[in-house]
């Protein structure tokens, strides 16, 4: 129980004493506050102490004394500096500073610790607070390893962007650029070109590739010993990965993991050709020789992930061995590695993006068939097969949510001359997997989900007339168990390629390196297609939606290898152009040697797909905000824009009035005045007035009838 | 906007204008030909034959009564504009680039010659100023019968590179050259110093053009670019950047009318006939451009050519315009009733 406090009124007190109150403290526990402060005198938060100076006699001390407090003074205001000494006033080498504040004597700390005053001596500084500390430690005390690491702070500012616009990386002749897309400005507005580090001393933030991690969080630059990553704001050098001559880099989906590549052919066997890092401490957790097969084709990557970057997997040509990333090591069969084993051949194999299963094809071989097999990690089950005769080739094609998947067959009639297509679509969602064939009588060019929906489109091409369509299907609902064609329509031959909008509905056909023709269109929900413009852009080889669905970026890129002819053959229209999702151009801009543009990945999304919905449905509300700050700069755009122009018109003005007077006064004005009067009287102008009238038209009608 | 196309040149044009009153269009090329053409509907009225060579140039007076031409035959002639009768003849040493009378209304006797060195015992490349000989002073006619003679009053030879036009300054008091090296020059008209030098471009300036008041200068470079300069002032005051070489320009006379003001300028050029197969497009940019004069900005374009455009000029109303191409068409356009009642051309 407190005391029971004295409450002086100003009544209480005498009169003419009233001010008196103005002395006496209102708070009540005053005297436990003198408490606390007593308490305090057994820190010394401010205080360090600094050994390792020289010991020196009374008649240096004074000298030494000034030398160090210069020193000591850097690191913030000095309130007390003792040097302390034995009874014979023999200096120890030893000195208690004590900083105005804690922060300052800390940075002193830091700072001091290990400072070289001269060749023989070496401060060393502690805090006296944790002098305790460090004489109790025990005989086998190590310190706590250093690991270095770095702090994911501000990963995902850009995605609290007030107008919530997309990011992209440019990366063209020797620049890296990191620009906002601004739909209100039009022209992107640059955020980093890494100035710092050309200030540093190098001509370019990198003179190799750099590029995106999956959801965007960082931004990856090759170098030639190796990878950097930048991150947050002000796009800081986070961590960096030792791979000399690196040439590719993969990211786990979850950004933990890092694999990189350095190009070495599998024949060479050196075995620290790919590399798997983690990405926050930059430890090489695992290193390997070059797999045999490159699963997705191409030289790269080896190592396919599991969409929740448990396991990734890579294959030879006869078996597939899955590692689990924890572990860094192969699953394991009681005890033993044991690969899926595949003793026909191994053709390309593939996760599904949502869920630890395999998609496997097996090729026809003799008389076993193809064989596609869906497998379940780590318990190994097969969860479908699929044999088909007499294929010529296949390609898998999973839905972006995992829930179907369709395998794209090519197969030859008996004679071999000629093939058709077959899709085999199987319902991953559904009990046992069911399958369900759609045959072709067409050529299929192209086959492509539509993202995040049940809908596929396909690009088919008449054998004998070479015309070219689209079709539509719909995967019916759940139980409903057939794949229904929607719709199909002719478009022209030159369309090879179909973008779908990461959500779905709209989608780009673009004709890629031919004559650049753009079609931007919809696929309504019930299935009503309707293409809203047409356009071209010359050359184009890459389309890519931004991860929203908003923006269409289109570009013509060169290889950063030196490609021969073809390099060159786009390099004269290297560039790119931003598009509205409904085919609105909203900047186009040449970029000579442009190699890669991309924009900023995003993370998944946390919302719930219910409250997508109920945003989608109610997007007019959501949307008022964002309409309104557009609204705002739009005007304010406008107005500066109309400013600068009256302004700019006004001084032009000014000039030409001067330039009438400096006519007007010239002394020989009125001679030439007379000039052009002389001249306008000896034309001889005549006016002449001429009247036509014509009739158009009479009639005669009696008005009145007498 | 259908143009009037005018098929009278064989090969390319070098120059086009019109009369003051804007009913005729004067135009001359490569084939050593000068015609001239009804501007409201296009149809040729007649040629002003006698030029042994390349026709780089030309002008009338403002009374329409007198025509000059230049011609790479190292003479200038002067044409009675209705007869087409060979008036006089200006005999130089060397082909002649340019001509043009001076300014001054009703007494334009004299002329501002730009030529090019032929060789050295002709003599060197000159601008000169020329009184035209007229049978009213003097009826000599010259030993060839070529018209009264001529009188050389100024010769200025120090020229610093090749001269691509000459033009009379504010009240014919200066010269104001164009040049190969991009130098503009402003000379004295007595002495025949250059009063003010600079280099406006960093390459050739194939045409310039000045406003009627003489203050007003528009010179277009081959670097793509063109600049309007404020002589007054002796400055630069704009700058209009395209995507092609130009040759050719042309101020609007709307700039400052008294109403319907066009605060205009045409410019013209395009891929020069040996770039061309350089092209991936196979677009030589020969469309002629319209920019706005103050904000320096692109209004729109004119396709049509399918060579560079080598000259261009205003109808006098800046109601309309004349290209001259280098394959040998002038296109005739008389602008749309938008251009006027459009806000956006304001």
């Amino acid at each position: 129980m407190p005391p029971e406090s004295v409450k002086v009124q100003l009544a209480d007190l005498p009169e003419g004493e009233e001010d008196l109150l103005e002395y006496l403290s209102d708070r009540e526990e005053c005297i436990e506050d003198y408490e606390d402060e007593g308490e305090k005198e057994h820190t010394f938060p401010n205080t360090v102490m600094v050994g390792g100076a020289p010991c020196v006699g009374p008649e240096k001390q004074e000298k030494l004394q000034k030398i160090v407090l210069k020193l000591f003074e850097r690191f913030g205001e000095v309130t007390e500096c003792e040097m302390i000494t034995d009874d014979n006033k023999q200096g120890l080498g030893f000195f208690f500073v004590t900083y105005s504040s804690a922060d300052d004597a800390k940075l002193a700390c830091d700072n001091l610790n290990g400072h070289a005053l001269d060749r023989s001596h070496t401060f060393k500084a502690v805090m006296l607070d944790n002098y305790d500390q460090i004489i109790t430690r025990t005989e086998d005390y190590r310190p706590p390893p250093s690991v270095p690491f770095f702090v994911r702070e501000h990963l995902w500012w850009w995605l609290n962007d007030e107008r919530q616009r997309e990011q992209l990386l440019l990366r063209y002749a020797d620049e890296t650029e990191i620009y906002w897309h601004d739909p209100v400005e039009r022209a992107p507005m640059l955020v980093y070109n890494g100035s710092r580090e050309r200030a540093k001393g190098s001509k370019v933030w990198t003179e190799f590739r750099a590029m995106w991690s999956p959801r965007g969080s960082y931004v990856t630059t090759f170098h030639r010993p190796g990878v950097a990553l930048w991150m947050g704001e002000g796009f800081r050098k986070a961590m960096k990965y030792e791979h000399k001559e690196v040439k590719h880099l993969e990211f786990s989906p979850d950004e933990e993991y890092i694999i990189s590549w350095d190009g070495t052919p599998h024949a060479a066997k050196y075995d620290k050709a790919v590399k798997i890092f983690r990405t926050q401490t930059g430890e090489v957790l695992r290193s390997f020789p070059t797999p045999m097969v490159a699963p997705k084709g191409g030289e790269f990557p080896h190592f396919l992930w599991s969409a929740d970057s448990k396991y990734f997997a890579k294959c030879s040509d006869k078996d597939i061995l899955v590692y689990e990333t924890a572990t860094m090591k192969p699953l394991m069969v009681e005890g033993k590695t044991a690969p899926l084993k595949f003793p026909d051949g191994l053709d390309r194999f593939e996760w599904s993006p949502t869920d630890p299963v395999l998609s496997i094809w097996t090729p026809e071989r003799g008389n076993s068939p193809g064989r596609l097999v869906l497998i379940e990690i780590p318990s190994r089950r097969e969860l479908a097969t699929k044999n088909v005769f007499q294929v010529r080739d296949a390609q898998l094609h999973w839905q972006s949510r995992g829930d179907y998947f369709c395998l794209n067959v090519t197969r030859t009639s008996k004679s071999k001359k000629t093939g058709h297509n077959q899709l085999e679509i199987f319902r991953l969602r559904e009990k046992n997997v069911p399958v369900e064939m759609v045959s072709l009588r067409e050529n299929l060019k192209l086959f492509q989900w539509e993202n995040s929906g049940s809908r596929f489109a396909v690009l088919l091409q008449d054998e004998t007339t070479h015309a070219q369509m689209i079709r539509f299907y719909q995967m019916k609902g759940r139980g409903k168990g057939t794949c229904e064609i929607i719709t199909s329509f002719d478009i022209s031959s030159q369309i090879n390629q179909v973008y779908w909008s990461p959500l779905g509905t709209h989608f780009v056909l673009a004709s890629l390196g031919s004559d650049g023709t753009l079609l931007f269109g919809n696929l309504s929900a019930d299935g009503k297609p309707d293409i809203v413009h047409k356009d071209e852009h010359f050359m184009v080889n890459e389309v890519m939606w931004d991860p929203t669905g908003r923006y269409v970026i289109t570009a013509v890129t060169v290889p950063m290898v030196s490609g021969g002819a073809s390099a060159w053959r786009y390099n004269m229209e290297a560039g790119f152009a931003i598009w509205s999702f409904q085919g609105r151009l909203q900047y186009k801009a040449q970029k000579e040697r442009l190699y890669h543009v991309a924009w900023r990945p995003r993370p998944p999304a946390l919302v719930s797909p219910e409250k997508i919905d109920e945003v989608k449905k109610n997007l007019k509300e959501y949307s008022k905000n964002y309409d309104r700050i557009d609204e705002e700069l739009k005007r304010s755009k406008r107005e500066e824009f109309q400013g600068a122009r009256k302004e700019k018109m006004d001084e032009f003005l000014e000039m030409l009035r001067a330039m009438d007077d400096a006519r007007k006064d010239h002394p020989s004005y009125d001679d030439w005045e007379d000039g052009w009067d002389d001249l306008e009287d000896q034309i001889e102008w005549e006016e002449i007035e001429e009247q036509f009238e014509e009739e158009i038209d009479s009639k005669m009608e009696v008005v009145a009838d007498s | 906007m259908r143009p009037y196309l005018l098929n009278g040149h064989s090969r390319p044009l070098t120059y086009v204008m019109f009369n003051r009153d804007g009913d005729l269009l004067f135009t001359c090329g490569k084939d050593k030909k000068v015609n001239v053409w009804y501007s409201s509907n296009g149809e040729r009225i007649g040629t002003y034959d006698g030029h042994n060579g390349v026709v780089w140039c030309l002008d009338v007076t403002y009374d329409s009564k007198r025509l000059i031409t230049a011609g790479a035959d190292e003479c200038c002639k002067v044409f009675d504009m209705e007869t087409g009768e060979q008036l006089a003849e200006i005999k130089e040493k060397g082909p002649c680039r340019w001509v043009q009378w001076c300014r001054k209304p009703n007494d334009q006797n004299k002329v501002v010659v730009a030529r090019d060195r032929f060789s050295e015992a002709k003599g060197p490349a000159a601008i000169s100023i020329w009184k035209v000989g007229s049978s009213a002073d003097d009826d000599r006619d010259d030993e060839d019968g070529a018209g009264p003679k001529s009188t050389r009053i100024l010769e200025i030879t120090d020229l610093p590179s090749k001269t691509t036009t000459v033009h009379w300054g504010a009240y014919d008091e200066t010269l104001v050259s164009s040049h190969e090296d991009g130098l503009l020059v402003v000379w004295d008209v007595f002495t025949g110093t250059p009063v003010w030098e600079i280099q406006a471009h960093d390459a050739s300036i194939p045409s310039m053009c000045l406003s009627e008041d003489r203050y007003l200068c528009l010179t277009a470079c081959k670097d793509a670019s063109a600049k309007l300069w404020d002589l007054l002032n002796k400055k630069c005051v704009k700058e209009y950047k395209t995507d092609r070489g130009l040759n050719a320009c042309s101020i609007s006379p709307r700039y400052n009318a008294r109403e319907n003001k066009r605060y205009h300028i045409l410019l013209g050029g395009g891929q020069s006939a040996e770039e061309v197969t350089t092209t991936a497009a196979g677009e030589g940019k020969f469309q002629a451009l319209l920019y706005h004069m103050v904000f320096a900005e692109e209004l729109g374009s004119v396709k049509g050519h399918f060579g560079p455009i080598n000259t261009i000029a205003f109808m006098p109303g800046g109601d309309g315009y004349a290209s001259g191409g280098e394959e040998g068409y002038v296109r005739l356009h008389h602008f749309d009733e938008s251009y006027w009642s459009n806000k956006y051309y304001d």
